[in-house]
C-alpha cells in the first residue's frame, strides 16, 4: 500500500512538475546532529518555506472550490487535485509540529542537565518562542519541584553507592561551601568530597570523577 | 536495578528496622501498612512505571510515609554525629542509606513526569486518568500543556490559514499520541491466577512465580489487583 502522500508526489513527477517538499529536510538535519552537539540553529528559511507551501495548498483548494466545486463529486481531477492539496498541506504542518516539538524536547534535556542558565551556545540556536518555552518550562519544573520539595534534577544517573566520590578539578572555579568546610577549587587539585555537592559540577564538566579500576 | 547491592547495604543499618532476608513483595496475608517494606514497595512501583506504558495511581500515603521517616533519619544522623567516631561512621552509613532512598522517590516522581509530559493532551482529556495524578502533578500537566499550546501556536499555528490552526483534530484525524497499550511488558504473576485471557480468544495458564511476556493491555487488571507486578 502507497502512502497518500507518495501517490502525490508520483503524481506531480508523472505531471512534470518538480517536487521538492522542504518539509523533510528540517527533520533529516535534526536527525543528523546528535545531543551532544547541542540544537543547530532554527532553520527560520527552511521553517516560513514550508508554511508557505501550506499556504499555496490552501490558496489551490479554495480556487478549486469555488471554481469547480460543484463538479468535485462526478470530476475524478477535481476531487484528486482537493485531495492532493490537503494531504499536502496536513502532512507539512505535521512535519513542522515534530521539527518544534523534537527542538523544544531536547532544550527541556537540557534543563535537566545543565540547569536553569541557558549556555550560550545553545541559546543563540533558539527561536524567541523556544527561549520563552525554555523560560517558562524552567519556571514549571522549578515549581513542581519546590511544590513537592525533592530536587529531581539530582542523582540523574544512577543510585548513589558511595557517600564520598574522588574528583579533579578541570577548570578553576572558585571556593565552594561543604558541611565539612571550605574547598578551594584550583585545575588539576584533586579533592575527596560529598557526592551530593559534586555532582552538579560533574554533570557540568567542572569536576572529574576518579574511578579506582 | 541492582536490588541485590541496595538490599545488602540496607540490612546493615538498623534504623529502619530491615528483615535480613527479603520475602517477596506481595504475600497473601501482607499488611501494607508493614513498616519494613515501604522502601520495596516503592521500588516495585517505581519498577512498574518504568516498565508500563500507562501512568498508575500516585502512591502519596507511602511517599508521605517514607519522606517522614528520611526526616526522622535526619535528626538521627545529626544526632550521630556528635559521638565518637563509631557514631560518626555509622552516621555516615544512614546518610547513604537517605540518599539511595531519595534516589528511589526522585525517580518514581521523574518517570512518572516523563510520561506525563509524553502523554499530556491524552491524559488531561480523560477524567479517569487525571485522577491518577497528584495535585501538583495535575498542575504540572495543565502548565505543560499551556507552554507546549504557546510554542505551537505562537512559531506555528497563528500563521497558517484558519483550517490547519487546530492542534487536536485535523479533519477526522486525531492528532494527539496515546500510550500503546498493546506494547509488550515483562510481568511476574504473584498469585496463581489459572487460565487466563491473554490475546482475543487465547489463553494461557499463568502461574505464580512465574515471568511472562505478554502485551500489557490484557494484564492490566491483574497489576491494579497486585495480582502481578511487572519486571
Amino acid at each position: 500500500p502507497v502512502s497518500t502522500f507518495q501517490r502525490t508526489k508520483l503524481l506531480m513527477a508523472a505531471r512534470g512538475e518538480r517536487v521538492e517538499f522542504v518539509a523533510a529536510t528540517l527533520l533529516q538535519e535534526l536527525e543528523r546532529t546528535s545531543k551532544s552537539d547541542g540544537l543547530p540553529p532554527f532553520n527560520e528559511e527552511s521553517f516560513q518555506q514550508v508554511i508557505a507551501e501550506i499556504d499555496a495548498c490552501y490558496r489551490c483548494i479554495t480556487k478549486l472550490l469555488t471554481e469547480r466545486g460543484h463538479e468535485a463529486k462526478t470530476d475524478g481531477a477535481v476531487a484528486c487535485g482537493l485531495t492532493t492539496h490537503h494531504e499536502i498541506a496536513v502532512r507539512n504542518k505535521r512535519v513542522l509540529l515534530a521539527y518544534l516539538r523534537a527542538r523544544a524536547m531536547r532544550l527541556q534535556q537540557v534543563r535537566w542537565e545543565l540547569g536553569s542558565v541557558l549556555p550560550v551556545d545553545i541559546r543563540q540556536n533558539l527561536a524567541e518562542s523556544e527561549l520563552n518555552y525554555f523560560v517558562s518550562y524552567d519556571k514549571l519544573l522549578g515549581r513542581y519541584m519546590q511544590q513537592i520539595g525533592l530536587d529531581l534534577t539530582a542523582d540523574l544517573q544512577q543510585p548513589p553507592k558511595d557517600l564520598f566520590l574522588e574528583v579533579r578539578v578541570l577548570e578553576d572555579f572558585g571556593t565552594i561551601v561543604t558541611p565539612t568546610g571550605e574547598v578551594h577549587l584550583e585545575k588539576d587539585t584533586i579533592h575527596f568530597l560529598r557526592r551530593a555537592d559534586v555532582e552538579p559540577l560533574i554533570r557540568r564538566g567542572i569536576l572529574e570523577h576518579i574511578t579506582r579500576s | 536495578l541492582k536490588s541485590k547491592e541496595y538490599s545488602s547495604v540496607s540490612s546493615v543499618l538498623t534504623i529502619m528496622d530491615r528483615r535480613e532476608d527479603q520475602t517477596a513483595l506481595h504475600e497473601d496475608d501482607m499488611d501494607y501498612v508493614d513498616e519494613e517494606d515501604d522502601i520495596d514497595e516503592l521500588k516495585q512501583h517505581w519498577v512498574n512505571e518504568v516498565c508500563s506504558p500507562e501512568l498508575f495511581v500516585y502512591q502519596k500515603l507511602l511517599v508521605e510515609r517514607l519522606r517522614e521517616k528520611l526526616e526522622k533519619q535526619e535528626d538521627l544522623i545529626e544526632e550521630e554525629r556528635q559521638g565518637d567516631a563509631t557514631a560518626v561512621w555509622r552516621a555516615g552509613l544512614y546518610e547513604l542509606e537517605t540518599d539511595r532512598v531519595n534516589y528511589l522517590l526522585r525517580g518514581y516522581h521523574r518517570v512518572r513526569l516523563a510520561k506525563i509530559e509524553k502523554y499530556v493532551m491524552y491524559i488531561l482529556k480523560s477524567p479517569s486518568i487525571r485522577a491518577r495524578l497528584s495535585e501538583e502533578e495535575f498542575q504540572y500537566a495543565q502548565g505543560y500543556c499551556d507552554i507546549l499550546e504557546d510554542l505551537f501556536q505562537s512559531a506555528l499555528l497563528r500563521h497558517l490559514p484558519e483550517p490547519y490552526r487546530s492542534l487536536d483534530k485535523q479533519g477526522n484525524v486525531n492528532m494527539i499520541p496515546e500510550p500503546d497499550l498493546e506494547k509488550y511488558v515483562f510481568c511476574r504473576v504473584l498469585k496463581d491466577v489459572g487460565e487466563y485471557e491473554v490475546g482475543p480468544d487465547k489463553y494461557m495458564p499463568l502461574e505464580k512465580g512465574h515471568i511472562y511476556l505478554l502485551p500489557y493491555n490484557p494484564i492490566r487488571r491483574l497489576l491494579s489487583e497486585y495480582e502481578a507486578e511487572l519486571c
